[in-house]
């Protein structure tokens, strides 16, 4: 081998170590991200499940006498759970909503946006007086 | 003879170069492996933080139910030992706040502690 061959085949390693240091650390950042994306998907769905229980739990007593104010007892609970009502409805002194949370990055609610039409992030729950009762 | 005196000179440089790549090699393979540590630790706070937002809902359950604090301090330490638990109870509505602090691990240490909190609300069923 000419040494015009060995010094180009020095020259064409130089950087190639940092060029690959540099892709592995970006693959691992993605992945982070892609990480921190699920958790914060998965942590607004727990929200909106637990908003959505708390809240027909808090409807249920009202259920009988008021169904309108037993919705807005519900809205109010699953607001300070950082979720949101998206439907109550009061039948047979059952209370059925359907709650829904916002993930807390932009990044997530827009894969959130994006695969909305195939999944569905809200949350329902069901609650009776008796089992209001029942839960004492 | 100068072209030959010329290529003597550049192998000579070439020479200086031997073992770069391996120095380069290890420099990216230090700063992959504290990628790694950060990335593991964040992952560990994620779930952590999942962890936290659960047992403050576990908890508002059972003081919305109307048992003591020490019963939701028990449901809340079954699932997060180390947290630290506060029951307030504001009008009609029962709170917990669940928070707790997790120090780094080994050379990550000087980033500081994190705290995690999460609290959640229940209508208080013993005013219903």
């Amino acid at each position: 081998m000419s040494a015009k061959e060995l010094l180009a085949l020095a020259r064409r390693d130089e950087g190639m170590a940092i060029f690959g240091a540099i892709c592995s650390v970006l693959v691992l950042l993605s992945m982070l991200l892609a990480a921190t994306t699920c958790a914060d998907l998965l942590a607004a769905r727990q929200r909106a499940a637990a908003a959505a229980d708390v809240a027909a739990l808090a409807a249920a007593p009202d259920a009988v006498l008021s169904p309108d104010d037993a919705c807005i007892r519900a809205r109010e609970i699953a607001a300070l759970n950082d979720a949101r009502l998206i439907s109550c409805q009061v039948q047979n002194e059952e209370v059925v909503v359907r709650a829904v949370a916002s993930p807390r990055t932009n990044w997530a609610r827009w894969i959130e946006h994006v695969v909305s039409d195939s999944t569905d992030p809200s949350v329902s729950a069901r609650a009776t007086m008796s089992e209001s009762a029942s839960s004492k | 003879m100068q072209i030959h005196r010329l290529c003597a000179r550049r192998v000579n440089v070439a020479a200086h170069d031997v073992g770069s790549v391996s120095v380069e090699a290890a420099m990216g393979m230090l700063a992959i492996c504290f990628a790694l540590l950060v990335a593991a630790w964040c992952a560990g706070l994620l779930i952590a933080q999942l962890a936290v937002g659960e047992a403050a809902r576990a908890g508002v359950r059972v003081a919305a139910r109307g048992d003591a604090a020490g019963a939701v301090s028990v449901e809340v330490h079954r699932l997060v030992p180390e947290a630290d638990v506060a029951v307030t109870h504001e009008g009609a509505d029962v709170r917990v706040e669940v928070s707790r602090v997790v120090r780094p691990p080994g050379m990550l240490e000087h980033l500081g502690d994190v705290r995690l909190s999460a609290s959640s609300y229940a209508a208080d069923e013993t005013q219903s």
